[in-house]
């Protein structure tokens, strides 16, 4: 039996990140994300994890790629700032299929910012933050006990798909604290990542010809693994310019293992009194909350309103929003920033449809009565 | 020659090299090579980590666990996978851009923790892959593609920057002297700590054309009268040494403590404060 | 109780974070109700006015202030800052030596010399916090049993008694 604790959001994500097996960390100090470096410095040595302060952000997700590389599960925590700086080495850890969990608490931005204030401008930067691109898988949680649950997520797929995934939250849920149920161990469902079933002679580090997720060996086990950012074959040595397929083989294999796998085990979303919604509200993590009020009180008055919630973010679930958003009349999007979520959703409405955008970026957050305006002003539009 | 050393480590297949005619990089390399062989380290636990450059290409003609990494990252990486896993002998390969320019701060900082990694620098005073642009080892005075005027910034003495920073094994090497330069590798593969071995090496196809400074052949002459060993050096005057580069063990101490011992004491502190 | 909304501001290190902490333990784990626990942070909560505060909820509650059911205020300069949204329903407890000005007219607005108190019964007037958690616990209509037993389990056991004492003041000199 676990217990009920309270504590805040970053503080659920250090202590799931132990709880379902990460023993290596490495981060570099920056607000609002820094009580997760904290709370793993304390905690992850008497677990015999290794906890390294880094020099920076790139040498952060660096050693994190390193110590995943051993064998280990590895994270960082940073903000937007941070994150910025992660991107090229997080694009090598997508190329080498590198399993790691990074989280991203998002404060206001562009630059410096604020850093004390939240924001949800970051949502486009985890699917194309990086240069070249690729597949990616995103998680926004909307609670503490969501961050909890959704950190043993993260790391699950992460070692199954054999990719890194970001975990995405703002700075209100870090520093909030909720009441949670933290599970015992024996209520975790652990994922570890497969090993090599070949010989050492036989093995590949990497699988292209099919989606399948090819077993990632560890260093220092024999199997002389090569591993590197350049384009390469499923030998993991570079190969020439002259072969034109290597590329798009290996973008063509990311996208399969995730496409293949999306509907049953990857995609999650929560559809609150959609049954018949004239107006859908689509909003992500902690606006998502204010929407979902925003909701409720909508129907009160009458007005058919219900919010689509994506959790895991990337890969968007265009296919069934589409299908749920069919016989609605309006769309409106929730968001503190000036309208990324916005423009995904836009592939998936008719021209008929209209789409309000409720999005604010001034540090505050987004109150459910703003959100119940534009359900008002949306369910004025005749179709 | 001993062709056992190739069959045994290289990626026979992944040859030729994509290094120019009289490239520094293959001594290097063979230095290294064996300084393993010679160890009899465990090759199953040496794991080889590069960054960008013709230098980081190196472990593209590895039979070993390697990880061609990002430009200036290779120390970075290399951090992460030696704590994770303490038993590998973690060797990077870097060049004079990737570990003293793009990723100085990582290279001060793995000193500045005295971890246990040997890091290679194959330092050819010049950017070769991108095709000869200065880089914080050019000389002042040199013609590169972008100090076409004369290269006019003060270069780095990597092996004053790594002792300042803290590196408890400290090295320079020669091409030219290649049978001493496997000899320091050796120690440097031994020593428990940060080791850094400084390799100076030519670049003919673009230093050395550009600085008309003739063939391969010719460029490796130059270090003859160049090269002045520690020892002798010490015995000469600052002019006498002007133009010299002082090659030999600079730094070989065992006053510091490793970076893993040093955590496995913090493990340590943190499971008796738990338990207490 | 729908959703009650409870604010403890004062000065950095008069332990208003710790109020906070306590009364969500106690709302949370012990009246097993959902609860958002917000903090001043960083800068805001090294010395200047800072606050805690807490939204107590049957269900799952968003995490935002809108007009506070309960507010504490220990330094003049935080009762100034952090009555904006209060309306004649918000219950305010005030420090009576430490917010000289509290508006007369409003209506709910209890004034208690909690650091006076505090500094008699146990010596330290750091013990003010604890004496108002024991003036709020009778104002809320909280069972003093269920706060004590907070107070036992949330408290390092060297500070535990003066503490108690603090408690069982501050929920005597309410009536």
């Amino acid at each position: 039996m676990g217990s009920y604790q309270i504590m805040t959001g970053n503080e659920a994500c250090a202590k799931a990140a132990i709880a379902c097996g990460m023993r290596f960390f490495a981060g570099y100090p920056i607000t609002p994300a820094t009580e997760i470096s904290e709370i793993c410095s304390e905690l992850l040595p008497q677990v015999d994890g290794v906890f390294m302060q880094m020099e920076d952000e790139l040498s952060s997700i660096g050693a994190v790629i390193g110590a995943s590389c051993a064998g280990k599960k590895a994270m960082t925590a940073t903000s937007g700032p941070g994150f910025s700086l992660m991107q090229e080495n997080l694009g090598w850890a997508y190329m080498n299929e590198i399993p790691c969990v990074v989280v991203d608490v998002m404060r206001k931005g562009p630059s410096g910012g604020s850093a004390t204030l939240p924001a949800q401008a970051d949502i486009m930067q985890t699917k194309w933050g990086t240069h070249g691109d690729h597949p990616n898988l995103v998680i926004m949680p909307n609670s503490v006990e969501e961050i909890y649950t959704e950190t043993i997520r993260a790391f699950n797929l992460s070692e199954k798909y054999r990719q890194p995934v970001i975990l995405l939250y703002d700075a209100i849920l870090a520093h909030m604290s909720e009441k949670i149920y933290v599970p015992s161990q024996d209520e975790i469902t652990v994922i570890d990542r497969p090993q090599p079933e070949e010989s050492k002679e036989d093995y590949l580090p990497f699988h292209y010809a099919t989606s399948k997720v090819q077993p990632l060996a560890a260093f220092g086990e024999g199997y002389h693994l090569h591993l590197s950012g350049l384009t390469h074959d499923e030998t993991g040595f570079p190969i020439s310019n002259q072969d034109l397929t290597g590329l798009q083989i290996t973008l063509g294999h990311l996208m399969a293992k995730i496409d293949d796998e999306y509907d049953e085990h990857i995609k999650k979303y929560e559809s609150y009194m959609l049954e018949n919604a004239d107006i859908i509200v689509v909003s992500v993590g902690i606006t998502s909350r204010s929407a979902k009020t925003a909701v409720r009180r909508a129907r009160e008055m009458g007005i058919r309103a219900g919010l689509f919630r994506p959790i895991t973010m990337w890969p968007f679930p265009h296919h069934d929003f589409s299908k749920i958003n069919l016989v609605c009349k309006a769309v409106v999007t929730a968001e503190m920033n000036i309208g990324q979520l916005n423009q995904v959703v836009t592939e998936d409405i008719d021209r008929n449809q209209k789409l309000v955008m409720k999005n604010l970026y001034d540090g505050n957050p987004i109150r459910d009565v703003d959100i119940l305006n534009s359900i008002i002003e949306a369910n004025k539009y005749e179709q | 020659m001993n062709n056992d050393i190739y069959t045994k480590y290289l990626a026979l297949d992944k040859m030729p090299t994509m290094w120019c005619p009289g490239c520094g990089n293959g001594i290097v390399l063979q230095s290294i090579l064996r300084a393993v062989d010679e160890l009899n380290v465990d090759r199953d636990k040496v794991v080889f980590v590069s960054g960008i450059g013709c230098s980081s290409r190196a472990v593209n003609y590895l039979d070993f666990d390697c990880m061609h990494t990002n430009h200036g990252r290779a120390i970075a990486f290399a951090t992460g996978l030696k704590m994770a896993n303490p038993d590998l002998h973690v060797i990077v390969l870097t060049g004079d851009g990737d570990c003293a320019s793009i990723g100085g701060n990582h290279l001060i900082h793995a000193c500045r923790r005295n971890i246990d990694l040997t890091i290679i620098c194959m330092n050819n005073s010049n950017y070769g892959m991108t095709g000869g642009q200065y880089s914080p080892t050019t000389p002042i005075g040199s013609q590169t593609k972008t100090s076409v005027y004369g290269s006019y910034e003060p270069p780095f003495d990597l092996c004053k920057l790594t002792e300042s920073a803290g590196a408890t094994y400290v090295a320079r090497a020669a091409t030219y002297y290649p049978l001493q330069m496997k000899e320091l590798i050796k120690k440097a593969l031994q020593h428990h700590g940060l080791s850094f071995v400084d390799c100076a090496s030519d670049c003919p196809s673009l230093f050395g054309r550009l600085n008309r400074l003739g063939d391969a052949g010719q460029m490796m002459l130059r270090w003859k009268d160049r090269l002045v060993s520690v020892q002798k050096a010490r015995m000469l005057s600052e002019e006498e040494l002007e133009n010299k580069v002082v090659w030999g063990e600079f730094v070989n101490k065992d006053n510091r403590k490793e970076y893993c011992d040093i955590y496995a004491e913090n493990i340590a502190k943190a499971k008796e404060a738990a338990n207490g | 109780m729908d959703n009650f909304q409870l604010r403890f501001a004062g000065t950095g290190g008069q332990g208003m974070m710790l109020i906070g902490d306590l009364m969500a333990y106690y709302y949370g784990i012990i009246d097993n109700k959902q609860i958002v626990l917000l903090k001043s942070y960083g800068p805001e909560a090294r010395g200047g006015a800072c606050r805690s505060e807490l939204i107590v909820d049957e269900e799952e509650c968003y995490p935002a202030v809108t007009c506070p059911d309960l507010l504490l205020a220990m330094s003049e300069q935080s009762y100034h800052l952090y009555t904006e949204d209060i309306d004649e329903n918000t219950i305010i407890l005030v420090d009576s030596d430490l917010v000289k000005d509290a508006d007369e007219t409003h209506p709910n607005t209890y004034k208690v010399p909690m650091t006076a108190i505090a500094k008699e019964t146990t010596g330290k007037t750091i013990c003010a916090n604890i004496v108002a958690l024991g003036v709020m616990t009778k104002l809320l209509k909280i069972d003093p049993e269920d706060m004590l037993g907070v107070l036992k389990t949330k408290l390092p056991a060297r500070i535990l008694d003066i503490n108690l004492k603090a408690f069982q003041a501050g929920y005597e000199v309410q009536s």
